[in-house]
């Protein structure tokens, strides 16, 4: 008995584990080649369609203002973007700092909201904002973000080119990767999410996950899809559901790059990983179940690798974690012998090597510090994940059971103060 | 054109009248009609009666089996051959000593009472019993086997068949005149029945004339603990040679001490061995399921036979009572229920043992061709239930229910009546005895008493823990003797089966219903070790293709990383 659940956790872990190299291929040959379409595209004249920068802000004294500073640096034309700044229901001087800049430029336009319009969390300030929105295309920055100048025309010239795509997604990187470890740690996530998942899934399926942030959509579709699920805890997962539904792809396109904070407290970082855990598995249950109702089976392929990440990968590394301590007290009379610690290492360094591939497709990641902070990774971080779902599913399943509402938490941000005081107080909700 | 066309057809005809002689040879045919009369202890059918059964049924299986005080005139009626069995001494009716004073075919009659028989066997006068050193047939006076037997003696002006010795002293041990004779013993499961099976031959009109001598040489208690290099070294000795050959195959071993069963799944160096042989000559003869029963060891206990209780196995191996008699019921109808109610216990657990192993060693891909019973120990009604599942039997038989060692077998093949239509393949030589240093020599002088009789058989069985010498030694020496046709269990038209799949074999060949993939799911304990088969190699795919990957993607990231500093340094220049 010991035996089969050791072999099915196996190949459950395993499985998982071949997708990735799978994907990691695929980032990999995608990332040879980006730069050449790039090129191309930047070199062909072109349209420049009018843009609404969407920017929902909740309590977002502290990084909004830098964020506002980053608008009026973008190289587009200004009289075909607006910036939309959704004040949501913010108790600071959120929306004083906006109107203020408003005043100075008027492409900048604040919509200031109060329950029981506003206050609802992200998708709802989204969606308020979209009412106000005119352009022809909608881009969506967090308020942390500070866009590089060229991201919107990068993303312009994803949707210009490709009229499939529904959406374009760009790449985002961390500002406060040296902050600490945690921050190190996450820079090097994202960098490796975005190049394996990412980029990989483009490369082979032509999909990407529209991340919160730094992504383009055209605002026919989010008007024919009647703007973003205010149920959903993790918006932007559901939306990608939602435009591959109505037949388009989403390219990812990492020439349009953005910068953001990083939680730098454990504690933050978990809050804020407990929610898109929760809205990911919310996501499962929402089209798992009427997956035979879907128009377009390319789903699967995420729905499948989500339920992977939350349910089979991570029962059979549960199984699997048991098994090894459990083997240690009693014997189980396991057959795999051998083979068993050949697949642990192996496993060990697919980590290593895909993630360091993955760091070294950025300039100046490939340090040995990161390397070294890499094979601290798998035994620290990577396991911190494990009891993270499990806390997730714990809450969504006493939500589903419970009924209760779902609650959206605003990551906490951290300002970047020179002298290193911290105005940590944006309250959560 | 014409040649080709007239060269087939020599060939068939050819192929066509080899047919005939080799589905006769062995259990001739079947024209011959025999009724057996007795006169026994009990009226029901015994071990003497069933010893008679083994030799007759060589030639004919139409057997009719009465005690002398129930038999009628009627019953003689479409009978070729009449047998007397005088075990017991007794008076014999007036209306058996009319039947064969009048019964055309030919009267065997053995051991006692003779002389009530009738005018028929005046040619013979008893005198007093007398103790055997050494028998003979008169045909081959110099081929003596010794043998200790006691001879009811005769006084004959008749032909003497067979003699035996004592002393230089010399009485007739088998008489006949015309169509009638006289066996002056009755312990036929001795060498005796080499002497008379060979007359036998004269008696039946099927005399097998150009029947060569067969043997078998078995490969004995292979069980999954036993040591695979020596199982491997004593299977190449049989493969070097060329001779085809039995593996007598217990799918599980018990662990005496702790109870543990183990697998061929537990031991695949084991199977793997097994699988090689039954690939290089080897036939696997299922040898019981554990060979044990209650706490004994696998290949000591019996598994058959209550050994305690010297009787069938009439309950579960956890429980000991002693059985019960008659006296233990109020009326003999409760008693009947009592061993009918026994008797569908043992059944049942003998169907179960037999259904699971055969589908366990099926699904292990070894492919059990015929039975032999853990210590050649089963009841009647067990070959009953056996005969359900394989049509070949192999070893000695036991041959009552009151004593498991009452057991024997007949100098060559046959097709025991009480085997219900299982062909024997009696085990007649014996085997290696670790402690017995004149073992082989015992063995050979026993082979070299079967080859007197025309188609008596040389079959052995040897335990591989004993390591390759020994048997080396015996095959040397059996290769002495005048050439034997080595038994194929392959060659000889098997069929086992089970709820499950069914295995026949014929020309070499074996055949089995379903595809190898669904045999390995006929039992549990195979299917799961077919899996784990299937999920050992999918690890070490596993690790091969990320193996590759891990190298590839190291390789990546150099490729990268150079090329990014090559950015670099444009961009700085530029």
């Amino acid at each position: 008995m010991a035996n089969f659940f050791l072999y099915t956790s196996l190949f459950l872990i395993w499985f998982m584990l071949f997708y990735h190299m799978f994907l990691m291929q695929g980032g990999y040959v995608f990332s040879q080649n980006y730069k050449k379409t790039a090129a191309k595209w930047t070199k062909k004249s072109h349209r420049f369609p009018t843009v609404s920068i969407l920017i929902p802000a909740h309590n977002e004294e502290v990084v909004i203002e830098e964020t506002l500073k980053s608008m009026i640096r973008l190289d587009y034309p200004k009289n075909k973007m607006e910036v939309i700044v959704i004040n949501d229901n913010s108790s600071d001087r959120t929306g004083e700092i906006v109107e203020n800049y408003a005043r100075q430029f008027p492409f900048i336009k604040p919509v200031h909201t109060k329950p029981p319009y506003g206050g609802k969390g992200k998708s709802g300030a989204l969606n308020n904002g979209l009412k106000e929105a005119t352009g022809e295309m909608i881009v969506v920055y967090d308020a942390d973000n500070t866009p590089e100048p060229d991201a919107i025309h990068y993303l312009v010239l994803g949707l210009e080119n490709d009229p499939d795509a529904g959406a374009v997604v760009g790449k985002f990187r961390v500002t406060n990767s040296n902050k600490n470890l945690l921050t190190r740690l996450i820079n090097i996530e994202t960098i490796t999410f975005q190049w394996l998942a990412q980029a990989g899934r483009w490369f082979w399926f032509r999909m990407a996950t529209i991340p919160g942030t730094n992504f383009a959509i055209r605002k026919s579709i989010l008007d024919r899809l009647g703007g973003w699920d205010e149920k959903a805890l993790s918006e932007d997962t559901e939306l990608s559901f939602r435009v591959y539904e109505l037949g388009y792809h989403i390219r990812f396109f990492p020439m349009a790059i953005t910068w953001e904070q990083e939680p730098e407290k454990l504690k933050v970082w978990w809050k804020q990983r407990t929610r898109w855990a929760r809205g990911n598995e919310y996501v499962i249950f929402k089209y798992l179940f009427q997956f035979h109702k879907l128009k377009r089976k390319k789903m699967a392929v995420d729905l499948v690798y989500f339920l992977f990440t939350y349910l089979l990968f991570f029962s059979g590394i549960l199984i699997s974690h048991s098994i090894f301590v459990l083997n240690l007290f009693f014997d189980l009379n396991l057959s795999i012998g051998f083979v068993s610690y050949v697949l642990l290492i192996l496993g060990f360094l697919l980590f290593v090597t895909e993630v360091t591939l993955a760091l070294s497709f950025e300039r100046g990641q490939l340090t040995l510090k990161n390397f070294f902070t890499v094979l601290l990774m798998y035994i620290t971080y990577s396991q911190m994940w494990l009891i993270l779902v499990v806390y997730a599913s714990w809450l969504e399943l006493k939500r589903v059971v419970l009924k209760q509402e779902v609650v959206w938490y605003k990551t906490q941000r951290f300002s970047e103060q020179k002298k290193g005081e911290k105005s940590e107080k944006v309250k959560a909700r | 054109m014409g040649a080709r066309i007239i060269s087939l057809l020599i060939l068939t005809v050819l192929f066509f009248s080899l047919i005939p002689a080799t589905a006769l040879a062995e259990t001739g045919d079947t024209k011959s009609e025999v009724l057996i009369v007795f006169s026994d202890t009990s009226e029901e059918v015994n071990f003497n009666q069933r010893y008679l059964d083994m030799l007759i049924t060589h030639f004919t299986t139409n057997l009719t089996f009465v005690h002398e005080s129930e038999f009628s005139k009627g019953m003689l009626e479409g009978k070729t051959h009449l047998f007397y069995q005088g075990i017991t001494e007794s008076t014999i009716s007036t209306s058996f000593r009319n039947s064969v004073e009048t019964f055309d075919g030919p009267v065997v009659a053995i051991g006692r009472n003779f002389d009530h028989l009738s005018e028929r066997f005046s040619f013979v006068t008893p005198l007093q019993d007398e103790l055997s050193e050494t028998i003979y047939l008169n045909d081959s006076p110099e081929e003596k086997i010794s043998v200790d037997i006691s001879v009811n003696s005769v006084q004959t002006n008749s032909e003497v068949l067979a003699t035996a010795e004592n002393n230089g002293k010399e009485f007739p041990l088998i008489t006949s005149d015309r169509n009638s004779y006289y066996v002056g013993n009755n312990n036929l499961e001795s060498s005796m029945g080499i002497l008379l099976g060979e007359i036998l031959h004269d008696i039946f009109p099927d005399a097998h004339k150009n029947e060569k001598n067969r043997g078998y040489i078995r490969l004995e208690d292979v069980h999954p603990n036993v040591e695979h290099e020596k199982l491997k070294q004593v299977a190449d000795s049989l493969i070097k040679r060329d001779l085809p050959f039995m593996i007598a195959v217990i799918p599980v071993y018990t662990d005496p001490k702790t109870g543990v069963e183990y697998h061929m799944s537990d031991y695949p160096k084991v199977l793997e061995v097994l699988k090689y042989m039954q690939d290089n000559g080897g036939s696997v003869v299922m040898h019981g399921y554990t060979h044990q029963y209650r706490s004994s060891e696998t290949g000591e206990g019996f598994e058959f036979w209550d050994v305690e209780n010297d009787s069938p196995i009439y309950q579960s191996a956890d429980e000991v009572t002693e059985l019960k008699t008659e006296k233990d019921f109020s009326n003999s109808a409760k008693y009947e229920q009592y061993k009918q109610d026994n008797i569908d216990f043992e059944t049942r657990y003998i169907e179960d043992k037999l259904e699971t192993g055969i589908n366990e060693l099926n699904g292990f891909g070894l492919k059990p061709l015929a039975f032999e019973a853990p210590h050649y120990t089963i009841s009647q009604n067990g070959y009953n239930v056996v005969s359900n599942h394989f049509n070949s039997y192999i070893g000695q038989a036991q041959v009552t229910d009151d004593n498991w060692e009452v057991m024997g077998s007949p100098p060559y093949m046959s097709e025991p009546t009480f085997m219900h239509g299982m062909k024997m393949y009696p085990e007649t030589i014996g085997y290696v005895q670790p402690d017995d240093k004149k073992a082989i020599d015992k063995m050979i002088t026993k082979a070299e008493n079967q080859l007197i009789l025309r188609d008596g058989m040389v079959s052995l069985f040897y335990h591989p823990y004993l390591g390759p010498e020994r048997f080396e030694e015996l095959l040397n020496r059996l290769e002495e003797l005048p050439p034997i046709d080595w038994i194929d269990l392959k060659e000889e038209n098997t069929r086992t089966q089970s709820s499950e799949v069914l295995i026949t074999a014929s020309g070499d060949e074996i055949q089995s219903n379903g595809g190898p993939f669904s045999s390995s799911f006929t039992s549990f304990i195979t299917m799961n070790h077919f899996i784990q088969g299937l999920a050992d190699k999918a690890t070490w795919l596993i690790v091969g293709t990320s193996s590759l990957a891990v190298l590839f993607f190291s390789g990546y990231t150099i490729i990268s990383r150079r090329r990014v500093e090559k950015e670099e340094r444009s961009e700085d220049l530029g």
